[in-house]
């Protein structure tokens, strides 16, 4: 039960980043967060204490729930390269603005249609 | 159980992803070989090879309830399934239909970069795919590739707007499939599945607060790409700020195969109360985002809130639930997908060849382009539900859905949308008619409007500085086009032919309805079923008053809002924007919401 609630911190910590922190990098660095949340969810609900790794070498013992794993090394690949996309996208916008600061990004548009 | 109702194993189902996908690796190619336009040639083979496997799948989709392919042949609870039903089918139609449209634009546009075609190949691929997949996971997976193609699409023109509006995407999709994830999570710990074939014949079983509860969570995931209230904010500035393919690619179809995609989860989970939800959420958000789109100076931004609004209509239908309403919902799907793209790849060439995007500032295109002004008209005629256009078609069946009892409220709200889409497209033609403001002076008489938004004009005037910045560019570039008028730009065939083929679409979909919603009710409930769905006649009389109605009080209203205190309304609405945190803010509310709602219901 404590790790349900480490992992629902986790994601709520990753959450306010990104709602809250003003500096893009570290809204990013929140996305991450949320997403790292989610993935320890699905592996640490996918298997138990006495399971092994889900290797079939000779005689399938006691082995974890394989599919849960297998998702998530998706999931984590996805996560980096939007990581990645972000990071490229913020990299691009502190070209522009000289800032990562999303307020003054948003000042320094304001005028501008909307 | 499989085999049960399957029409068996078909080839052509995963061709339509195998062919995208390769087509936008080989697109890559070029860069090795730059002499070649192997990116063009291979995107325009691609789209069409998709569009020509989709159509010669048709009669097999017809035939049974659908069609699966299980790819590596895995099979079992493990393996991932691929699955066209009706519903998927019309979702690929749309995807390839627009994909073609949107290629042959951008080679028209002379986009000539291979990153963009393979992109826009994954991207159109990708939205193939979600409506194909009969698994969740990957179903967030296809999401996902949409999704970095699109941010990166959207970007695309370097520009300050863009890629803040690129950003503000990913953020908000970001969040919204880390929660899609987490619902995808509980729903797998309750049942062992992930195929929603498998997990229909379970879902019963379980505790109908954990349906709930992963019903929110997935809606919110699939709802933001969907882009309805409140998880719509990234949509205007997105829209406006991508290339005009790529708007029309974004409005017409990827915003309608995640619409698809809510679709399958809400009549996968939903015991009821979700759809009384979107039938009331519908109505409202279509009226709302109508007051927006009525009040942007951007033409885009206009073009892209009215796809925020056109998406209530089909909400609110899809929520009334009775067989009758859910084909109508399908018939506004795909007669918004083409109008749409149709409308984002007209106005877009015009205010590229015309150099000026501002709604009050643009004029007598009409003269320059009148080819453009004429598939402008038709895309007009058709959002503003004029016969015989399917715009007017799909209006009316969704209105006939909604006749009866608490819904006729929703016809109400939905009937004074229309009035304001009539009124916003009044204001957008006026980049075509009003006359040049030289002209204007010097015939006063003639140009009493012209004048009136001469006037009107010091409030908008003070935007952009960097826009302004561009402008005096771009004309100069069009001068050096077209030396026989200073201000005419030669539009290229590919973006007639393009355009062309939606507006053909358009009337080929409009004029004889009670055709295509007898193949679209068959697609969606089975020939048998569908001969109980009674194909109600549209071109009726009162049907026609009722839109002649709703375009004489858009032309009212829109006289009104040229009125000075007409004019401060209007500023003040457009003025009301949500911050880039504030859209995040609603995507997490409303998964609260939602959530909430969870654990209230009974």
């Amino acid at each position: 039960m404590a790790a349900y609630v480490l992992i629902m911190v986790l994601f709520l910590v990753g959450l306010w980043a990104v709602l809250a922190k003003r500096n893009l990098a570290k809204k990013i660095i929140g996305l991450s967060l949320l997403n790292t949340a989610v993935v320890i969810l699905f592996v640490f609900a996918g298997g138990k204490d006495a399971e092994t790794a889900p290797i079939l070498l000779g005689s399938p013992g006691l082995i974890a729930d394989p599919l849960p794993q297998a998702l998530m090394l998706t999931a984590i690949v996805i996560g980096v390269s939007v990581t990645a996309l972000a990071l490229g996208l913020v990299y691009r916008l502190y070209l522009k603005f000289d800032t990562l600061d999303i307020r003054q990004i948003e000042k320094a548009l304001h005028g501008r249609d909307e | 159980m499989d085999a049960m109702n399957s029409g068996g194993s078909h080839i052509g189902i995963v061709l339509l992803l195998v062919i995208p996908f390769a087509g936008g690796v080989l697109c890559l190619l070029e860069k090795g070989m730059r002499n070649f336009r192997i990116a063009r040639i291979t995107a325009v083979l691609a789209v069409s090879a998709v569009t020509a496997v989709v159509f010669v799948l048709l009669p097999a989709v017809l035939r049974t309830e659908y069609l699966a392919y299980s790819l590596g042949a895995f099979g079992g609870p493990v393996g991932i399934e691929l699955k066209i039903d009706g519903l998927a089918w019309i979702g690929a139609a749309v995807g390839s239909v627009i994909g073609l449209a949107a290629v042959l634009y951008s080679i028209g546009e002379g986009i000539s970069d291979p990153y963009y075609y393979t992109l826009l190949l994954i991207m159109t691929g990708g939205m193939i795919g979600v409506v194909i997949t009969d698994d969740l996971f990957t179903m967030f997976v296809l999401f996902e590739i949409v999704g970095v193609a699109a941010y990166v699409l959207i970007a695309y023109t370097g520009k300050r707007t863009a890629l803040l509006a690129a950003l503000r995407y990913l953020i908000l999709s970001s969040i919204a499939m880390a929660v899609y994830l987490f619902g995808v999570f509980a729903l797998y710990q309750e049942t062992g599945f992930l195929s929603m074939t498998r997990l229909k014949t379970v879902v019963g079983d379980i505790d109908q607060r954990t349906v709930r509860l992963v019903l929110a969570a997935l809606f919110t995931g699939i709802a933001t790409r969907a882009a309805l209230v409140p998880f719509h904010a990234w949509l205007p500035e997105a829209h406006a700020a991508a290339p005009h393919a790529i708007s029309a690619l974004l409005s017409g179809s990827m915003v309608k195969v995640s619409f698809i995609a809510v679709w399958r989860v809400v009549a996968l989970l939903d015991t009821g109360s979700y759809r009384r939800i979107l039938l009331w959420l519908g109505a409202a958000m279509a009226l709302a985002a109508v007051a927006r789109a009525l009040c942007q100076s951007d033409a885009k931004k206009l073009l892209a809130w009215h796809t925020v609004s056109q998406m209530g209509f089909i909400v609110a239908a899809f929520g009334a639930g009775t067989p009758g309403s859910q084909s109508a919902a399908v018939y506004y799907v795909v007669a918004h997908a083409l109008f749409k793209a149709l409308l984002f790849l007209v106005v877009g060439a015009t205010i590229t060849a015309g150099g000026e995007r501002d709604v009050y500032r643009a004029s007598g295109y009409m003269r320059t382009y009148p080819g453009l002004f004429v598939l402008f008209l038709l895309g007009a005629f058709s959002i503003c539900g004029i016969p015989p256009l399917n715009g007017f078609a799909a209006k009316k069946l969704v209105l006939q859905s909604l006749d009866s009892g608490s819904a006729r409220v929703v016809y109400a709200l939905l009937w004074a949308t229309a009035v304001g889409t009539a009124a916003s497209f009044i204001k957008l033609s006026a980049i075509f008619w009003r006359r040049p403001p030289g002209e204007a002076r010097g015939r006063p008489e003639a140009a009493p409007g012209a004048a009136g938004e001469a006037r009107g004009r010091p409030e908008e005037v003070s935007g952009p500085p960097g826009e302004v910045r561009g402008r005096p560019e771009k004309a100069a570039g069009a001068a050096g086009d077209a030396p026989e008028s200073p201000d005419r730009r030669h539009i290229p065939v590919l973006v007639y032919v393009s355009a062309g083929i939606l507006a053909a679409l358009c009337i080929a979909t409009g004029v004889n309805p009670g055709f295509w919603q007898g193949l679209l009710s068959a697609l969606l409930h089975g020939h048998s079923a569908a001969a109980g769905v009674s194909v109600s006649p549209v071109y009726t009389l009162s049907g026609i008053i009722e839109s002649i109605g709703a375009l004489a009080l858009g032309a009212v209203l829109y006289l009104a809002l040229r009125t000075r205190r007409g004019r401060l309304v209007t500023a003040r609405i457009k003025n009301v924007t949500v911050s880039f945190d504030g859209a995040a803010i609603l995507v997490v509310l409303g998964f609260v919401a939602l959530g909430g709602l969870a654990f209230l219901g009974s």
